[in-house]
């Protein structure tokens, strides 16, 4: 008789089924690209993704009044400031642009300088006129006061000092010659002696006149000695009235040679608000400093020689320079054109934001005038846009309070650090303050942008406008292609190949990698630019005239490969030992968890050993990352749910007896986050079941009170550094990964970890409820409590709550046995 | 200075050889550019130059009288004053003068005699004057009116001889030798006289023809071209007014104007100080 020979008995199936490969990687056909290269696209008319920032932006700069500053924030690696600069230049295009301001001489106050507007492109014209007619002036005034008409007046006036004081002389010598005497020079001053036939009396001569004679002489030498004492005192007169005189004469020429070059700017310039008051001022000035065109800076009163070379600029003479037109903002030649200024701050300090005022120093001494204020950010934004990183701003000392307070009042304020500090400095200016009309925009992350809105009470007043950029987008068919379109631009605008429809598909599939999530795209267009950038330079080593699906992937795999090191030697540590992770066999209280390793750029999945102990107690689970303060909040939170999770669902109204530990082996660099809670609790659950955990699968997912497996983060990267490991060790067919089913949709795996599941060596379940991944972790259904309350036999449920009765009966025996060992009775 | 009388090396109508100089000083005020264009002169020509400082005689009678009083120059305060103090102040401005002189001398390079003598001004000058070719007026204001009118020089100057008088500041350091032509001017000796002057200073010199008659200028013209023994440049002016000719003078920027004493357009009641500052510059008054 033939033996029966018995087949094997089938392998009992899984409560779960692994997933399939489709699922695994979410891929994209090139096929359905009817482009040839990504330069037939025209590039997307908005941009993508972005609607609500984009309506944010337009809200905030359609809106004029104060406040509706912006503030535009997202995810590193968005290329938010280029985006809002595109949106402001189309919108900057169609503004007016704004007036030019100059800074000018203050005649009555020169600490003060006064700020002028003036209509757009007209600064720099009014300067150069203010120019033209000081050096007019300077050959004018030479030719008016060189004329025969003014020589002629002027020797008048001197002459005639001169004649009336010689006429004054005269007379009185005549009038002393009539009474018999004259007027002496002694060497100083005049004597009054008595003369007889012209020659002046001996005095024997005037001792033998007769007392009558002698009385008559001392009475009119008295009489000429008062009057000339009366002219002497009059002469101080006389030169005063010379003076006065003379000053006319030179206001008079000096206005007649102001007004003859002054009628032409002040014609051009004669709408200008405060034009005619301060040309009315400088020409008032010229007029009483008229001199200083008449005489070399060096020797005061020397004819200066003709001017025969070109105009010098009035900076080289320090008396001209308060003529002189300080041009701060001017929009000819401005980088926009005739429209409204976009202006980068990239290094927003407090002087580059609100201008300053600079120094010479001079014999020692710092000096300063108003032709060395100078502009800052604002004053060039004013009238349009000022675009300034938040994370910069903030680092500046007293930026961030001078940008409120230019907002808030409405005008740029030029102060000093030192000014702000209120410490010592040089005597300096206080320049007019000028009206500030601009939208600030301001980036930074959503960290940031929280921060300041709970800890500043004036940001909200100050920036109402929060612009979100995204940094993914929905993945749908129809994206694609925009997505297509969208990376032809960003390929064309980086100066890189177009890409072929491999590429672009390659590109896709990475940007869903990137944003972690097979139904996205990412938008974080910095990092896709730099992909492209890299895959050009493998395309054009290649000799490729397009960037195809093979430039992207050693794009990839170079980035990966560059950034290895530490996710090397972490596997390395693991397969020779040294971290102990198990990918075999089973274990009571142990389970392979699954963490991310992020640092700065490199984010790899790391393996590692959670076990568990269960010993007699109160009901306590000890974290023991959280005890050495190695845990976060999260991960202490986890281990809480997980606890809830127990005393709610086991031996109901029965004391917790147990007492359990648990632990990240050999993991010395803290843990955060509750990805690895359903790790524990099924760690948990073994050691208290005492079934062992089969060590080929790895865990991940966070549980609820209720025992549901919830989403966590990075499973991609999870899976795949617990595949590495299992491939170094040879894949056996029977390894995987456990991870929650709402994460089934974030897998985009990459292609040799599909390629092996599909060759069913390497596994990826699903898992939905703790009971599942129980079961399939020990093999043992999880059991389901029955209407008499109990689990039905040999199930995991039914041995854990068997094990913590069987704890509680335990603890209540050893509390009656102390006590009866205590009063002295026998147990 | 010469005299009429005297009878000197140049005659009428011959050009002065300035080989004497005399400063004549007193103690009014001493004019510096006066001095300065003395020891220029003397130093442009190699003529000796000698300083006089005259003691009016009559500010010793005045002191030794009873009532005797000097009123400041500002007419603020007066005191009496006796001969001892006339004495020492009339020293001090001895000192000064001779210390002044002797420096400016020294700078270039001019041996300069200094002496003092006593007595009334007018006949004094004539005095100090001597044998001098030039009396140059060192002070400021000797006598105003009594002797240097132009009618007072022009009658006790000698042929051949010259009076010098600076304005206080003169305008224009450096510029040529001026000289004055108009009708009745000894227009050889005069031009001779300045292009010698010239020569020695190293300066060009200009003539400026005066006259409104166009017949006299072309004289006045053709007597220039025929006394002058160089290519020269010959200005005209034809008001005839001092203010009119001061302006055309100054238009050369003369450093030393030259002109005839018998110049016509010379008030003879005008001071020859008020003339030299109306030029502008150092002014020689010939009498040729």
């Amino acid at each position: 008789m033939a033996k029966k020979t018995s087949r094997p008995s089938p392998k009992p199936k899984p409560v779960v089924a692994p997933l399939a490969p489709a699922k695994l990687r979410r891929t994209c056909d090139p096929a359905r690209f009817a482009f040839k290269s990504t330069a037939e696209l025209k590039p997307p008319k908005d941009i993508l993704g972005q609607a609500r920032a984009i309506d944010a932006i337009e809200l905030g700069t359609g809106i004029s009044h104060d406040g509706f500053n912006l503030f535009v924030l997202g995810a590193h690696g968005c290329d938010m400031q280029g985006a809002v600069e595109e949106l402001l230049q189309t919108k900057a295009r169609r503004q007016e642009p704004p007036c030019d301001w100059v800074y000018l001489y203050n005649f009555a106050a020169p600490d003060k300088p006064k700020a002028m507007c003036l209509p757009a492109g007209k600064a720099v014209r009014f300067r150069a006129a203010m120019e033209t007619m000081v050096a007019d002036i300077r050959a004018t005034a030479k030719a008016m006061f060189e004329a025969d008409e003014y020589q002629t007046r002027r020797r008048s006036i001197e002459s005639g000092v001169k004649q009336a004081q010689e006429s004054a002389f005269s007379e009185l010598q005549q009038k002393a010659q009539e009474l018999g005497t004259a007027v002496l020079h002694t060497p100083q001053g005049f004597g009054v002696a008595p003369i007889k036939e012209g020659e002046v009396l001996k005095p024997e001569e005037f001792k033998a006149l007769p007392q009558e004679e002698k009385d008559r002489i001392e009475q009119a030498i008295r009489t000429i000695q008062h009057e000339l004492e009366v002219m002497l005192q009059g002469m101080p007169g006389l030169m005063t009235e010379a003076r006065r005189s003379l000053q006319k004469l030179d206001l008079e020429f000096a206005n007649a040679a102001i007004a003859h070059v002054s009628g032409d700017l002040e014609k051009a310039f004669s709408g200008v608000e405060g034009m005619r008051a301060y040309l009315d001022a400088v020409k008032a000035d010229l007029a009483e400093n008229i001199y200083m065109f008449l005489a070399s800076p060096e020797m005061p009163g020397q004819v200066e020689a003709e001017v025969t070379g070109p105009v010098q600029p009035q900076g080289d003479d320090p008396r001209l320079r308060r003529y002189a037109v300080n041009v701060v903002v001017s929009s000819d030649g401005a980088p926009n054109g005739r429209a409204a200024p976009i202006v980068k701050d990239e290094r927003p300090s407090l002087a580059n934001l609100v201008g300053r005022v600079e120094h010479q120093s001079q014999m020692g001494a710092l000096i300063t005038d108003f032709t060395l204020i100078k502009p800052g950010s604002l004053h060039h934004a004013n009238g349009g846009y000022l675009l300034i990183d938040a994370r910069k701003l903030l680092m500046q000392p007293f930026a961030w309070d001078a940008l409120k307070r230019s907002l808030k009042t409405n005008r740029i304020t030029i102060e000093s650090a030192t000014e702000y500090a209120g410490m010592f400095s040089p005597v300096s200016l206080e320049p007019e303050p000028i009206p500030l009309s601009v939208k600030v925009v301001l980036f930074g992350d959503h960290m940031l942008y929280f921060m300041l809105a709970a800890q500043d009470p004036e940001f909200s007043e100050f920036f109402k406008v929060e612009a979100e950029f995204d940094d993914v987008l929905k993945r749908a068919r129809p994206m694609e292609t925009r997505y297509a379109a969208w990376i032809g631009a960003l390929a064309a605008c980086n100066n890189v190949r177009a890409l072929d429809p491999g590429g672009v598909a390659a590109v896709i599939e990475h940007s869903s990698r990137m944003a972690d999530d097979s139904e996205r795209l990412s938008l974080r267009d910095e990092h896709i630019a730099d992909l492209l950038r890299e895959a050009d330079y493998w395309s054009n080593k290649a000799g490729r005239r397009l960037i195809g699906a093979c430039d992207i992937e050693s794009a990839i795999d170079g980035r990966k490969r560059r950034s290895d090191r530490i996710r090397e030697r972490q596997m390395e540590a693991i397969e020779r030992d040294i971290v102990s992770v198990k990918t075999s066999g089973a274990v009571i209280g142990q389970i392979n968890g699954l963490s991310v390793l992020s640092m700065g750029d490199i984010r790899f999945g790391k393996p590692s050993r959670v076990t568990a102990r269960i010993q007699m107690g109160s009901g306590k689970v000890v974290d023991i990352e959280r005890e050495v303060a190695l845990g976060g909040a999260l991960h202490s939170k986890g281990v809480l749910i997980l606890s809830s999770f127990i005393t709610s669902r086991y031996a109901p109204g029965v004391p917790l007896s147990f007492g359990a530990s648990l632990v990240f082996e050999q993991s010395y660099g803290g843990v955060d986050g509750d990805s690895a809670s359903s790790t524990e609790l099924y760690a948990l659950l073994s050691a208290l079941s005492e079934l062992p955990i089969k060590q080929s699968f790895a865990v991940t997912g966070s549980v609820s009170q209720l025992g549901e497996v919830q989403t966590i983060g990075g499973v991609n990267d999870k899976i795949e550094g617990y595949f590495d490991l299992c491939a170094s060790r040879g894949l056996s067919g029977e390894q995987g990964v456990l991870i929650p089913h709402s994460n089934v949709q974030h897998l985009m795996l990459r292609s040799d970890v599909v390629e092996a599941c599909a060759k069913g060596k390497f596994h990826i379940y699903p898992i939905r409820t703790i009971d599942q991944g129980i079961e399939l972790l020990t093999g043992v259904p999880a059991g389901k409590r029955g209407r008499n309350g109990k689990f039905p036999d040999g199930s995991v449920n039914q041995k854990v709550e068997q094990r913590l009765i069987g704890l509680a009966d335990a603890r209540s025996s050893y509390g009656k046995d102390r006590e009866n060992n205590g009063n002295g009775d026998t147990a | 200075m010469s005299h009429k009388s005297e009878q000197p090396a140049s005659g009428p109508g011959r050009p002065i050889d300035v080989r004497t100089i005399a400063l004549a000083l007193d103690c009014s005020t001493l004019n510096r550019a006066a001095v300065e264009a003395a020891v220029g002169l003397a130093a442009a020509t190699g003529a000796q130059l000698s300083a006089v400082f005259i003691e009016d005689e009559c500010l010793h009678n005045l002191a030794a009288m009873p009532f005797a009083r000097e009123i400041s120059f500002s007419g603020t305060s007066s005191r009496s004053f006796s001969s001892l103090q006339i004495t020492s102040e009339i020293k001090r401005s001895v000192d000064t003068a001779r210390r002044t002189i002797a420096r400016i001398a020294a700078r270039e390079n001019v041996e300069c005699g200094f002496s003092v003598t006593r007595g009334q001004p007018a006949e004094s000058l004539n005095l100090a004057g001597g044998k001098a070719q030039i009396l140059a007026l060192g002070s400021s204001r000797s006598r105003i009116g009594r002797v240097h009118t132009v009618a007072a020089l022009r009658s006790k100057m000698a042929h051949g001889s010259g009076v010098l008088v600076a304005p206080a500041d003169p305008e224009f350091e450096g510029g040529p030798v001026v000289a004055i032509l108009s009708p009745g001017a000894e227009v050889g000796a005069v031009v001779k006289t300045a292009e010698r002057i010239a020569a020695q200073a190293n300066r060009r010199h200009q003539f400026l023809i005066v006259s409104g008659s166009g017949a006299e200028r072309a004289a006045l013209h053709q007597g220039v071209l025929e006394a002058q023994s160089s290519s020269v440049e010959i200005g005209f002016c034809g008001v005839n007014q001092l203010s009119q000719v001061s302006r055309a003078i100054r238009l050369q920027s003369p450093g030393l104007v030259i002109a005839d004493i018998d110049y016509a357009h010379f008030d003879d009641a005008s001071s020859i100080e008020a003339v030299s500052e109306a030029f502008g510059a150092p002014l020689i008054l010939v009498q040729v």
